[in-house]
């Protein structure tokens, strides 16, 4: 039985030029696990709020789409609001309860069941989704991974046919993500539950997926198997989110199957193992522009020790990527750098007192209503600036209203024109896509050649593999490996990159794709 | 029914409550008018379950009353620094009267939730109230207006004060007594004019921002 | 421990409404009293003794001050003390204005005790009967109010390296009026949340973990009879024009024995379940 079934769908919004969507036709079938991809702006959102009557945006509509086999405007609100859930990226603004219990109860709430319902749907997927420990705490205490599985547990209590999901883990750390995943992957099979997701990060949920839509200027670009579909993706701009192992065999250009796994990867790149040693720049000067020495903090006088003892140096004009899991104190370190909290031993020495933050939420630099206002504010000449950030066309737009990589080009830009010599960035690439990401590297990297101190706090390996000097490792309040990021990454067992994973053992100090494809080409000429 | 009640409660009965209770002077009116104001905030509370409150409205009523509430705490490094009043006042000019009233009792439980609940939270609500409902009633003027604005900031100030200068004298004398009313009256002017001088620059400042961010949620999102 | 907040949030609204109610409508020495000592040595047994006894001076000041200036704005009874200004201080008004900073001050203990009792969780519950949407609001209101305060500091902490020129007050309203832009435009996300879980569908139920158990019926209904029992049994007492203490027949002792006991449960509870708790692990 099909859950959806989409015929010529096609979708204008109100005062927009062109159409969103455009002739769309797609099938999902029952429990099918359909994950659809896409640059920003090909209609991913727009796709799936379609399948949502409460949160259709307002437009002209053609075509139609069938529920159960029936048109969804024939659906009944208490149908629709039951039977087909919808997870949206935030995971804080999602939340609307204060406790973990009320926030699980509200859909219930809202069909307006009685009490005894509630509390048995309410105690069964707390526990299916290992809230049960949490169930009183207050949802503000949760981590952001923890809220969004709490939000896809208020989800499954409603029992819905199909969960849609839009970008659910692009704001989460790697780690919380791969969970997320993982209690998505265990609500498909235990449930059969039908699974509708757009993501942006590949590497881990392409496999999952039973079929792959693609989505282009909103039209279907491709829709089928995902190893057919990664094959089929080869030379396009999308291709470099797939996962590294489908890249390398579109890349050596083999017949079969397309691997998506690790381990598929390894099997295939073990015939190409070869000597080539990947370089990378090792840093020529001694200068410090920061020195932490011994440093301890503790939040509360009767909590525990973030910092045990930290040293830190960091060098002027390299680009130092601090990584770690989350709660570790990363983001204290930075803080105690930055000046805003202060250790209760140790010292910092900061040569320069240029220092810049880039908060978590970028959003948070902007107060007025126009971004060539709020640039305005800093520094009057900032022209210059915005025109190098690409920013030009978007100086009359409210801050709120750019994309995730133009709002951190924004606030990058602003930063900037306080003249800082160091820069320190808390999780700069949470909620950006892959071209969003390449880009804030390049920019960064570009910032660093100036002579521009770059100090990022990071989850995203992937990230720091490609952009940074060098890698730090912060565990149990110290930093415990430190390295240049090649052989930071090739020497680590867990703490690597997909890419690292697949050429370990085969290719030397390659972690990211670029290496490994450095590696196969120089092998091609032995 | 219940639209004739919002404006008969607050506006005719509780002042009315107030007067007879200034004559009579008996001294259990301390706890009848503390119930009486709390009772003049059910029919406000009744139209909630109405549709017309729809999720936006209801978000925004309770971010509008978060930010009154940590406002509290924001501005506590400035003494009398309280945005509560222009909050219900901006909140109840671009939703309305109702809307402004809720704001406004609302604000009052839950600061009080931090700040401690006592006697005096059904004063405060009805207080805070009355302030937002009489803006909604308002609304063109004090849109159009910087000076309607400020004479209702200061207007605002003195109502407010009035109200707990009523329940403090009522608490302090177990029934109203003029005499102490209007030595109380005295003695906190001083701080009633900080108090509507922070009221001012609240409203003068944030009227005009929130009003911005508003029309641009109405005009992107349709609320 | 199950200790006197984990009783129902009705059972316990119902006996903090009873004994303020009934301490503020019936001026008494007595009761004022009873009242007084119930709520502070309550308040010494679920609270931070230190500070309950730090609080005491302040309050008692505060008695002080209500028994000294009622007899300066009531000029009534019979017993002049002495003469300020041609205004007669009378002994009368004096008794009087004792019995009210009693009353004043006991019911300030009571609330005091309430907050500590009362949490969110109960507010919601209270609410949640009132009107589920209320209750709604109130919950997305705690939800809010935290997260606001920390995303102000964030601004506020950036914003302090863009204008360093400008006063704090208006740093601080400037990213107060960022914090109310991000925080509405927040605001759009969580309500499409809640429509997309058929939020106004229909009416609302409002789910709470709560439950009233045999011993909530139990107290319930002793603080109610022990309030009725107390209310029809009053004690009259006449201040002016001359202080008349009332007569000690059964019915007025009966009255205050009632009172009594009701003012004195929340502490005898709370003492007689610790006392349980330690003889329990004694018996292991």
């Amino acid at each position: 039985m099909e859950t959806f079934s989409v015929k010529n769908l096609s979708f204008k919004f109100n005062n927009a030029a062109s159409r969103a969507l455009s002739d769309i036709n797609l099938s999902v079938s029952s429990g099918e696990f359909l994950l659809v991809i896409g640059e920003s702006g090909s209609g991913k959102t727009t796709l799936l709020r379609m399948f949502k009557n409460e949160l259709r945006p307002k437009g002209e509509l053609s075509g139609e789409i069938l529920f159960l086999q029936k048109n969804i405007d024939e659906l009944s609100d208490n149908d629709s609001a039951a039977k087909i859930g919808y997870i949206a990226q935030n995971p804080d603004a999602q939340i609307v309860s204060d406790r973990v219990y009320g926030e699980l109860a509200f859909g219930l709430e809202s069909l307006g069941l009685d009490n005894k319902v509630i509390r048995a749907r309410v105690s069964e997927f707390a526990s299916y989704f290992g809230l049960s420990g949490d169930f009183r705490k207050k949802t503000a205490s949760l981590s952001g991974g923890q809220k969004q599985l709490l939000n896809l547990a208020a989800v499954m209590a409603m029992e819905p046919e199909v969960i849609i999901l839009d970008e659910p883990t692009s704001q989460l750390d790697p780690i919380s993500a791969s969970e997320f995943l993982d209690a998505l992957r265990r609500v498909n099979e235990d449930f059969g539950k039908t699974m509708i997701i757009a993501e942006h990060h590949l590497s881990e949920v392409f496999k999952l997926a039973d079929k792959v839509l693609c989505l282009e200027n909103g039209g279907v670009k491709a829709c089928g198997k995902p190893s057919e579909l990664a094959a089929f993706l080869k030379g396009e701009r999308i291709e470099q989110t797939l996962p590294v192992s489908a890249r390398i065999f579109n890349h050596l250009g083999l017949d079969g199957g397309c691997p998506l796994s690790v381990k598929e990867g390894r099997a295939m790149l073990g015939e190409y193992k070869n000597n080539h040693q990947i370089s990378y720049k090792e840093i020529k000067t001694d200068k410090k522009i920061i020195d932490c020495r011994d440093l301890w903090f503790r939040y509360d006088k009767n909590g525990s020790d973030i910092l045990k003892g930290c040293d830190l140096s960091v060098y002027q004009g390299e680009f130092y990527a601090l990584l770690g899991e989350n709660g570790c104190g990363k983001s204290t370190l930075l803080n105690l750098i930055n000046g805003s909290v202060k250790q209760y031993r140790g010292k910092i020495r900061r040569f320069s007192d240029r220092l810049a933050c880039l908060p978590q939420n970028p959003r948070n630099l902007f107060v007025k209503d126009k971004l060539g206002e709020d640039l305005e504010m800093v520094n009057n000449s900032y022209k210059e600036l915005s025109d190098k950030f690409n920013l030009s066309h978007l100086l009359d737009r409210h801050p709120y209203d750019l994309s995730g990589g133009e709002l951190q080009r924004a606030a990058l830009c602003k930063l900037m024109l306080t003249k800082p010599e160091v820069l320190l960035l808390d999780e700069a690439t949470k909620g950006l896509d892959s071209f969003a990401k390449n880009e804030l590297g390049a920019f960064l990297r570009a910032l660093t050649n100036e002579g521009l101190t770059v100090l990022c706090v990071t989850h995203d390996l992937d990230f720091a593999a490609e952009f940074a000097d060098r890698c730090g490792l912060l565990f149990d309040g110290g930093i415990t490996v430190e390295n240049y990021s090649n052989p930071f990454f090739s020497s680590n067992a867990f703490y690597i990159t997909q890419s690292a994973k697949i050429s370990r053992g085969i290719f030397t100090n390659a972690v990211t794709y670029d290496d490994i494809i450095k590696c196969l080409d120089a092998g091609d000429g032995v | 029914m219940r639209k004739a009640l919002i404006y008969i409660v607050p506006l005719l009965l509780i002042p009315a409550a107030v007067i007879t209770g200034a004559v009579i002077g008996d001294r259990s009116y301390a706890a009848v008018s503390a119930i009486v104001a709390l009772l003049s905030c059910v029919p406000f509370f009744l139209g909630f379950e109405s549709k017309k409150y729809s999720s936006r409205r209801l978000v925004i009523l309770a971010v509008m009353t978060a930010l009154s509430v940590a406002g509290r705490f924001i501005f506590a490094p400035v003494p009398f620094f309280k945005p509560v009043t222009a909050i219900v006042i901006i909140s109840a000019v671009y939703f309305g009267g109702e809307f402004g009233f809720l704001t406004g009792a609302l604000s009052a439980v839950l600061s009080n939730f931090y700040f401690g609940q006592g006697p005096w939270t059904p004063f405060q609500m009805l207080a805070w109230g009355l302030i937002g409902f009489i803006a909604g009633l308002l609304a063109d003027p004090l849109k159009r207006s910087k000076l309607a604005l400020i004479i209702y900031a200061v207007l605002s100030g003195f109502l407010y004060s009035a109200v707990m200068d009523v329940w403090t004298t009522m608490w302090a004398d177990g029934g109203f007594n003029l005499s102490r009313f209007l030595a109380l009256t005295a003695t906190s002017l001083p701080i009633t004019a900080v108090y509507i001088v922070s009221n001012i620059i609240f409203l003068l400042v944030l009227m005009k921002v929130i009003g911005v961010k508003i029309e641009r949620l109405i005009t992107k999102y349709e609320i | 421990m199950n200790t006197f907040r984990n009783l129902h949030p009705v059972t316990l609204l119902c006996c903090f409404l009873y004994i303020t109610v009934f301490s503020v409508f019936n001026f008494n020495p007595i009761y004022s009293g009873l009242s007084l000592c119930g709520a502070f040595l309550f308040a010494l047994v679920i609270q931070d003794k230190k500070a309950v006894l730090r609080s005491f001076i302040g309050y008692f000041i505060l008695l002080i001050l209500i028994a000294v200036t009622n007899p300066l704005f009531s000029h009534n009874g019979a017993t002049a003390l002495f003469f300020i200004n041609d205004n007669r201080i009378t002994l009368e008004a004096f008794i009087y204005g004792v019995t009210l900073g009693m009353a004043v001050v006991s019911v300030l203990y009571w609330f005091r005790c309430f907050n500590e009792v009362f949490d969110s969780e109960k507010y919601l519950y209270v609410f949640g009967r009132v009107s589920p949407k209320l209750a709604l609001v109130f919950s997305m209101t705690l939800r809010f109010v935290p997260e606001l305060i920390g995303s102000f500091k964030s601004v506020n902490a950036s914003q302090k390296r863009f204008d360093k020129s400008r006063g704090r007050l208006r740093r601080y309203l400037s990213s107060f009026s960022a914090v109310i832009g991000q925080s509405l435009e927040d605001a759009v996300i969580t309500s499409d949340s809640m429509n997309a879980r058929g939020f106004n569908l229909k009416k609302r139920t409002s789910f709470s973990r709560f439950r009233f158990t045999f011993y909530d019926a139990v107290y319930l209904t002793v603080f109610t009879v022990l309030t009725a029992v107390a209310a029809f049994n009053t004690a009259s007492f006449e201040y002016y024009p001359t202080f008349c203490p009332p007569e000690l027949d059964l019915r007025t002792v009966i009255g205050i024995i009632s009172f009594g006991a009701l003012a004195f449960i929340p502490f005898v509870y709370e003492i007689s379940e610790e006392i349980r708790w330690k003889l329990s692990l004694s018996k292991i």
